[in-house]
């Protein structure tokens, strides 16, 4: 589904990300996990082309995804819940969501908004409120609502869990196993890496930019040392 | 009656400030450029329309060109001077828009003369009573224009697709980008109908003075300036609101305080009170 080869990208003069190969199987959820400052966040940013490529390919299906404008990925099936959300905060609810779904007729924007309500009624709650105003989990939901709206092919989420409280992580990641149950590809950027492991297929780790360790989720779960040892993270003692 | 007479007469003026700050505030809203040569196209507004008008005793088809005519030049200025320096620090593309609306000033005095066009004929002279009051026809004319225009503003903007395009953007253009929304024509689509506005403003005031001059555009541009940071930077309703009650103070003012101050000293010492009041302006956002 999404294949990406030597991939190496940054900011004017500085390369963020290098050389990285990673492939999203169609279906699945693939969690990129690591550091701050691992280049997690770059790396979706510039699948969603917001991040000049240096070198390398992003692949999605047979089409080259790095050649095509900005504007026009979402019509090639890719859509980006960003990190702090990003909504526009002066829109209502409603608003939000026929942005997400701009690129599509209208007849597909309505179809599409009822599968979105259906999915988080909260939203249908506060349908005429400005966006700005909501929870934060609302807008959470939200913003992966909004993302759902273009019918995406693959769904790019950047710290789907950052500053949301524990009942609404769960909600937010029970909705993405639903996507995925659907048939919708994830590619998950989490700092909660524990979170991000229970609900992924397969796991990259990332460090300094480079792939540090890639494999299923599984294994990563089974063997702790694996995360242990590239990202520090500490599990709670297995009590019996 | 007196009251009501002079509140009408300021809601007139004000009317012109918003079509021409309304303007200001749409392209500082979304592009972050203190778009001085605003002005410039409004006085080109008013040249337009005498020249047209005078040529061909249309007011509908100097109308037209007034209105189209400057939206595309103000298209075209976009294209040329701010489209390559919109990454460049906030005060090269004001320096560029200053010496723009100077150039502009300029090329109107080769073009046009020193002196001023007047209309021939004028148009929308004769005085019109309605609900006893007396206004001229232009005076009339004009406050219908400005509901027409600003309301219908307010509709492609609240009620289309191109509008809720527009509205993302100047929330966050990047993020409106990755929803398929093309950000050029967005900012085409801004200054498109930005332009459209003050060159409207801008033949209305010809025809209400009978006078189009080369320099006709300077007090408004201050005025546009300080209205829009009354309103709020960036707020159409809050400018909305600051050009209609500068308008109104500036009515009641010149009867009341006409033998201390003039016009625009009235004008300047409200918008200084206010700011001192609310330095933010009294709107902010959208």
């Amino acid at each position: 589904m999404l294949k990406i080869n030597k991939l190496s990208c940054g900011y004017g003069s500085l390369t963020v990300v290098h050389e990285l190969d990673l492939n999203v199987s169609e279906g699945s959820i693939h969690a990129l996990v690591g550091a701050n400052g691992a280049g997690k966040s770059t790396t979706l940013m510039t699948i969603a082309g917001h991040v000049q490529v240096k070198s390398g390919s992003i692949m999605i299906g047979s089409e080259q995804l790095d050649q095509v404008p900005t504007k026009e990925r979402v019509r090639r099936g890719v859509a980006l819940v960003p990190e702090g959300r990003r909504l526009f905060s002066d829109l209502t609810v409603r608003d939000n969501l026929e942005v997400g779904g701009y690129s599509l007729p209208k007849e597909n924007i309505s179809r599409n908004l009822e599968r979105v309500l259906t999915m988080f009624p909260r939203l249908g709650e506060r349908i005429k409120q400005e966006s700005g105003l909501l929870s934060g989990g609302e807008q959470q939901m939200l913003a992966i609502g909004r993302a759902l709206m273009a019918e995406p092919k693959l769904l790019l989420l950047d710290e789907l869990s950052l500053g949301l409280m524990p009942r609404m992580v769960e909600d937010c990641y029970i909705a993405l196993q639903q996507l995925q149950s659907e048939g919708m590809t994830i590619l998950l950027v989490e700092q909660n890496t524990q979170q991000a492991l229970s609900a992924a297929d397969d796991v990259t780790v990332l460090e300094s930019g480079t792939v540090a360790w890639q494999g299923t989720a599984e294994k990563a779960r089974q063997d702790s040392s694996i995360i242990e040892a590239y990202i520090g993270l500490r599990r709670e003692p297995k009590t019996d | 009656m007196l009251y009501l007479e002079l509140f009408l007469q300021g809601l007139l003026q004000g009317s012109i400030y918003a079509l021409v700050a309304v303007g200001l505030t749409l392209v500082y809203g979304l592009l972050r450029i203190l778009h001085v040569a605003h002005a410039g196209l409004y006085t080109l507004g008013g040249y337009f329309g005498v020249l047209v008008f005078n040529s061909t005793g249309s007011l509908m088809l100097s109308g037209i060109v007034a209105m189209f005519g400057v939206g595309i030049l103000g298209v075209i200025i976009y294209r040329l001077c701010y489209e390559a320096i919109l990454d460049q620090p906030p005060y090269v593309p004001l320096i560029a828009s200053i010496g723009l609306f100077i150039a502009m000033e300029e090329l109107y005095r080769i073009l046009f003369g020193s002196y001023g066009i007047s209309y021939t004929n004028p148009p929308l002279q004769q005085m019109l009573p309605l609900g006893g009051m007396y206004l001229r026809e232009g005076e009339w004319v004009t406050i219908l224009v400005s509901i027409i225009l600003i309301g219908g503003l307010a509709w492609l903007s609240s009620r289309t697709r191109l509008g809720l395009a527009w509205r993302a953007t100047v929330t966050d253009p990047q993020m409106a980008e990755s929803f398929g929304i093309d950000p050029i024509r967005v900012r085409y689509f801004n200054f498109f109908i930005g332009s459209a506005l003050a060159g409207t403003a801008g033949m209305i005031v010809g025809i209400l003075n009978n006078l189009v001059e080369p320099t006709m555009g300077s007090v408004p541009s201050y005025k546009a300036l300080a209205i829009i940071v009354l309103g709020g930077l960036g707020s159409v309703r809050g400018t909305l609101v600051a050009a209609l009650m500068l308008g109104v103070v500036e009515s009641f003012g010149t009867i009341y305080l006409g033998n201390v101050l003039n016009r625009d000293a009235i004008a300047f010492v409200f918008l200084i009170l206010v700011l001192m009041v609310r330095p933010q302006g009294m709107f902010r956002g959208v």
